[in-house]
């Protein structure tokens, strides 16, 4: 096995960093930990939904029903089962009965063009789904649920669900144009909840759930608060209103919140009120704004923010560092240290980097995938192994850049690549490039962002034929990917500009699109 | 460009295209102007819904109005409609610290 070398400095600041070791009990699937809660605390509130109110004991007898119904239809251990149902408590007893069948959950949205669900599926060799809806993808064995229409079960399914056996599986956009399935193992999950140091999860805890269950947020958000006898607060509502929000903080009392840093800054702006009575508010996924980070420090006091980094890959967040103090004019915020049983690696070429020397982020640990489904090119590049210090390590590498500081904390400082983040979402504007280069009218595109107002994605296109017009460009993309990956404007040009060095010059095409967009007439 | 036979505005879409204008970064002057023809994503809603409630009370605009139809005039017509039948109320409290955040 290849060794990561390093000098003796790099070694002793990444085996500081990365003394994260927490002891985890032997029987550490999702069931096992939720029912060791609910036989703890029958009467406690599991999930609060409106005037809702579902005890430990009512979700673990409806999960323990809607899993033998599961079985009966074929769910059996290594199954992957799509889940379509809105947020709501039968959103979560249908999470917790695939899992209590050893399969393996795949969030959808109702509003992804069906030939995307269909791909997603083939690449996941899913075949069952679950939903609140009239009807399921074509092909599938569906079983529906209704509002309070699940019967419950003294007894689930008798299957013993190994730690390393996946727990769902979540899509995050691929540069080639095929989105990457990324499972994640029950231990995974585990690793992230338990023995947590970056926010105050157990009995007290009430964490609201307010991302979509297809983002992995949600996987924090959920059984953050299912796994340790606290409180999952569902968002009532479809979307967000900053009103809304502020008032389900203060009314359910809400402990713990996570928000992408898009969602946050808007509520630095528009509603700092809205998480007054918030014991810890987690936030991440882009870089952050030294100035609102400032202002929620002087608002909120100490104590009280967490800066969290993740990638989808190693199981939602990686890293944290709490936000006490900002010194002034920092123009930085660290991503900070590894979780617990998490390990952070700055590597350069094949070298660990001492402090202050820039190299790829690559993590380690429980939260790791086993890599990608159905791509075992591109899982051979990105999860590796190595002798770390004398230890065999499997590390995932990021994409992402970065360095330590002295202190050990990590910094990140962008991507070599065209990954980007657009209101939270991680899209690769390769994968939408290819979507409208396969488009007949199509010469040439170029995708890019841009930061005018709010970050957006905007598509400029060389087109061969008259009918290639924006209007039909927009459908075609609106057919093949989510709404969010979707630009928000597609300009025709007669050529693509280049720079001198001929690459294409994205700023002046921005400058193109400031001059066209002055009224968002439609057209 | 906008055009030269546009209406004149309203008073309550004169206060959304002056929302409008902070969040885009470019005047609006067109009544058929659409939030997300202009760009408007699923954030820049949250920030208009809030700026919204702010200048008319809780519940003058709900998000599913905004994603039926996004032109400014139908929005206009929407909250006027909330506001005539009494059912926000102004919430000049929850807008305070912006101030040295904006």
């Amino acid at each position: 096995m290849q060794r990561l070398t390093g000098s003796g400095a790099a070694l002793a600041v990444h085996r500081r960093l990365n003394r994260t070791t927490v002891d985890l009990p032997r029987d550490r699937s999702v069931p096992a930990l939720f029912r060791a809660c609910a036989r703890r605390r029958p009467d406690a509130p599991a999930v609060v939904h409106g005037d809702r109110v579902l005890d430990y004991r009512e979700l673990d007898r409806l999960s323990d029903g809607l899993a033998l119904r599961l079985r009966e239809h074929g769910v059996a251990p290594g199954v992957t089962v799509g889940v379509c149902v809105a947020r709501s408590p039968e959103l979560i007893v249908t999470l917790l009965a695939v899992l209590k069948c050893g399969a393996a959950y795949l969030p959808y949205d109702p509003g992804w063009p069906a030939r995307r669900v269909l791909g997603l599926f083939a690449d996941a060799g899913c075949r069952h789904v679950v939903t609140d809806r009239e009807t399921g993808p074509d092909g599938c064995v569906t079983v529906r649920v209704r509002r309070n229409g699940i019967v419950p079960a003294d007894h689930g399914p008798d299957v013993d669900v190994p730690p390393e056996a996946i727990a769902y599986v979540n899509f995050t956009s691929g540069s080639t144009g095929r989105p990457k399935g990324v499972p994640i193992r029950h231990a995974g999950i585990a690793r992230l909840v338990l023995g947590a140091r970056y926010a105050p999860l157990g009995e007290d805890a009430r964490l609201l759930q307010l991302a979509p269950v297809t983002f992995d947020a949600a996987t924090f958000e959920i059984w953050g608060a299912l796994l340790l006898g606290g409180t999952c607060v569902l968002y009532p509502d479809g979307f967000v209103r900053l009103s809304r929000l502020g008032a389900v903080l203060r009314e359910r009392r809400v402990s713990v919140l996570f928000l992408t840093t898009a969602l946050f800054n808007a509520v630095m702006d528009e509603a700092p009120g809205a998480l007054d009575g918030v014991g810890t508010v987690l936030t991440g996924g882009e870089a952050h704004s030294p100035r609102r980070i400032a202002a929620a420090l002087r608002r909120y006091g100490p104590g009280r923010l967490v800066h969290v980094y993740g990638p989808t890959e190693a199981t939602t967040f990686a890293t944290y560092h709490p936000v006490d103090l900002l010194a002034e004019g920092s123009t930085t915020l660290p991503i900070g240290r590894p979780l617990q049983n998490t390990r952070l690696y700055v590597v350069d070429g094949e070298a660990l980097c001492e402090p202050g020397r820039g190299g790829e982020i690559w993590l380690a640990g429980d939260g790791l995938s086993p890599g990608y489904l159905g791509m075992p090119e591109l899982t051979a590049d990105r999860f590796v192994e190595r002798v770390v210090d004398g230890v065999p390590e499997r590390l995932y590498r990021t994409g992402d850049h970065g360095y330590l500081l002295p202190d050990g904390a990590a910094v990140f400082q962008g991507r070599g690549d065209d990954q980007v983040k657009v209101n939270g979402f991680r899209i690769e504007l390769g994968e939408v490039a290819h979507h409208l280069d396969q488009h007949p009218g199509v010469r040439q595109s170029h995708v890019t962002v841009s930061v005018r107002g709010d970050r957006t994605l905007v598509a400029f296109v060389v087109a061969d034929d008259p009918s290639c017009t924006p209007a039909a460009l927009l459908g075609h993309l609106r057919a093949r990917l989510p709404g969010y990956m979707v630009p928000s404007r597609i300009h025709l040009c007669d050529a693509l500009p280049l720079t001198p060095t001929g690459k294409v010059d994205r700023h002046a095409l921005l400058a193109t699109h400031d001059e066209a967009v002055p009224t968002g007439r439609r057209d | 460009m906008s055009s030269t036979e546009t209406r004149s505005m309203t008073a309550t879409e004169r206060t959304i295209a002056d929302i409008w204008s902070g969040l885009f970064g470019t005047g609006i002057t067109d009544p058929d102007a659409d939030f997300f023809a202009l760009g408007g994503t699923s954030l820049t809603a949250v920030k208009f819904l809030a700026r919204v409630e702010d200048r008319f009370g809780e519940d003058a605009l709900l998000p599913e109005t905004l994603y039926e139809d996004a032109r400014l005039g139908a929005l206009a017509a929407a909250i006027d409609s909330a506001v005539a039948a009494g059912g926000t109320e102004a919430t000049a409290g929850d807008g305070d610290g912006a101030a040295d955040a904006g």
